[in-house]
């Protein structure tokens, strides 16, 4: 079944992953700008994340067939330094049209702070202003249920958003009835320990159903694992549930969501381009 | 437990039992395991806070009907407080 990994950080990945991953299935992939695992000293070293994300990444990917998307911001464990944030911030537009770019993200916060919160409501200021699509991160632990709240109340407190057009990722059993009533989409991540299993997510897709449900692997720098969507999917199917809502759910749903954004050219797979039949003739 | 209408189908209880007898056991196994090392460890954390959230915990499990996942979360959440804009000086957009 081909799928597609809607929140993963392959910079974090080795050359090797990408190619597991096409093996497995994957043909698309969109990757949120996030916390590298240390501090970055200065704006201009995330101008270089942001290159790596819109150039190298992509590039890289294709070696596979796989298409690679990515999403900007300054992350919320960084975004505790307003100054930085906001000079990242001012970075954020002019990589907005490159190729490939969905929007803002991910976004959120990480100890529930009034820094965090700060910052967060630039990001949605700058991607209201600018029509851009969002993705929410939302903390880990202890602090999911209160940090869910609160971002949920900043982006119900703005009139210009259109909730369907905002995905609100890493929703666990305590947090995905907020966000899916509230009209958002939501992304659930296979993560060991701090997140989601397989077995977890399945469930959440019994009670709730699929409409604007996705899942992740969120795989990164950590333990983590980025074949986890494979894992979601046999799942499914061991429990018997039919291809077409599996398909859904971690392939079509994370097109409908992201072909709203201007920056999604998605050539299915189904489809071989005239460069390649003219190679092939 | 409420489920959305648009849910699929779930297997039937007993295929459900079946397949996970053995899983949810050896879960049990780790569980029982893991507070026998933290009664045989030096000292004793039977006044630390987090052990009363496993004790919230695992009687939630025993007592509720449906939810218990979810349930379970809240038990490990620090707790939401509507106001938190005023705390924080926070107008809205």
């Amino acid at each position: 079944m081909y799928y597609f990994d809607p929140h993963i950080h392959m910079v974090s990945r080795t050359t090797d992953d990408y190619e597991t991953l096409a093996k497995m299935g994957c043909v698309g992939m969109s990757e949120p700008a996030f916390w590298a695992g240390f501090d970055r000293g200065s704006a201009e070293s995330f101008a270089d994340y942001f290159r790596q994300l819109t150039q190298f990444e992509p590039t890289r990917a294709a070696q596979y067939r796989v298409q690679h998307y990515t999403w900007l911001c300054i992350n919320a464990k960084e975004a505790e330094d307003v100054k930085l944030s906001r000079e990242v911030l001012s970075l954020i537009p002019e990589f907005l049209d490159k190729p490939g770019v969905l929007g803002i993200g991910e976004i959120g916060l990480n100890k529930n702070t009034k820094n965090e919160a700060t910052v967060f409501l630039d990001h949605l200021e700058l991607a209201a202003s600018l029509q851009q699509q969002i993705l929410i991160h939302t903390p880990h632990l202890e602090d999911k249920f209160q940090g869910t709240k609160m971002i949920l109340d900043m982006l119900c407190d703005d009139q210009r958003l259109d909730h369907h057009r905002v995905l609100v990722d890493h929703v666990e059993e305590h947090t995905i009835r907020d966000v899916l009533e509230n009209g958002f989409w939501a992304g659930m991540t296979l993560y060991p320990v701090s997140k989601c299993t397989p077995a977890r997510a399945a469930d959440m897709v019994e009670l709730y159903g699929p409409e604007r449900l996705m899942v992740n692997s969120a795989g990164d720098w950590g333990p983590s694992k980025p074949t986890a969507v494979p894992d979601f999917i046999l799942e499914m199917r061991r429990r018997g549930h039919p291809e077409s809502l599996i398909r859904k759910i971690v392939y079509e749903n994370p097109l409908e969501f992201f072909r709203q954004s201007k920056g999604f050219d998605f050539t299915p797979p189904e489809i071989v381009l005239p460069a390649e039949i003219k190679n092939e003739s | 437990m409420d489920v959305s209408p648009n849910a699929p189908r779930m297997m039937p209880a007993e295929a459900v039992l079946d397949r996970e007898y053995l899983e949810i056991r050896a879960k049990l196994l780790e569980v029982a395991a893991s507070f026998d090392r933290l009664e045989r460890g030096d000292g004793s954390v039977d006044s630390d806070p987090r052990m009363q959230q496993f004790r919230d915990a695992m009687q939630m499990i025993l007592n509720s009907t449906g939810n218990r996942a979810e349930q379970l979360q809240l038990i490990f959440s620090r707790s939401y407080a509507a106001d938190w804009r005023r705390t924080f000086q926070l107008s809205s957009p």
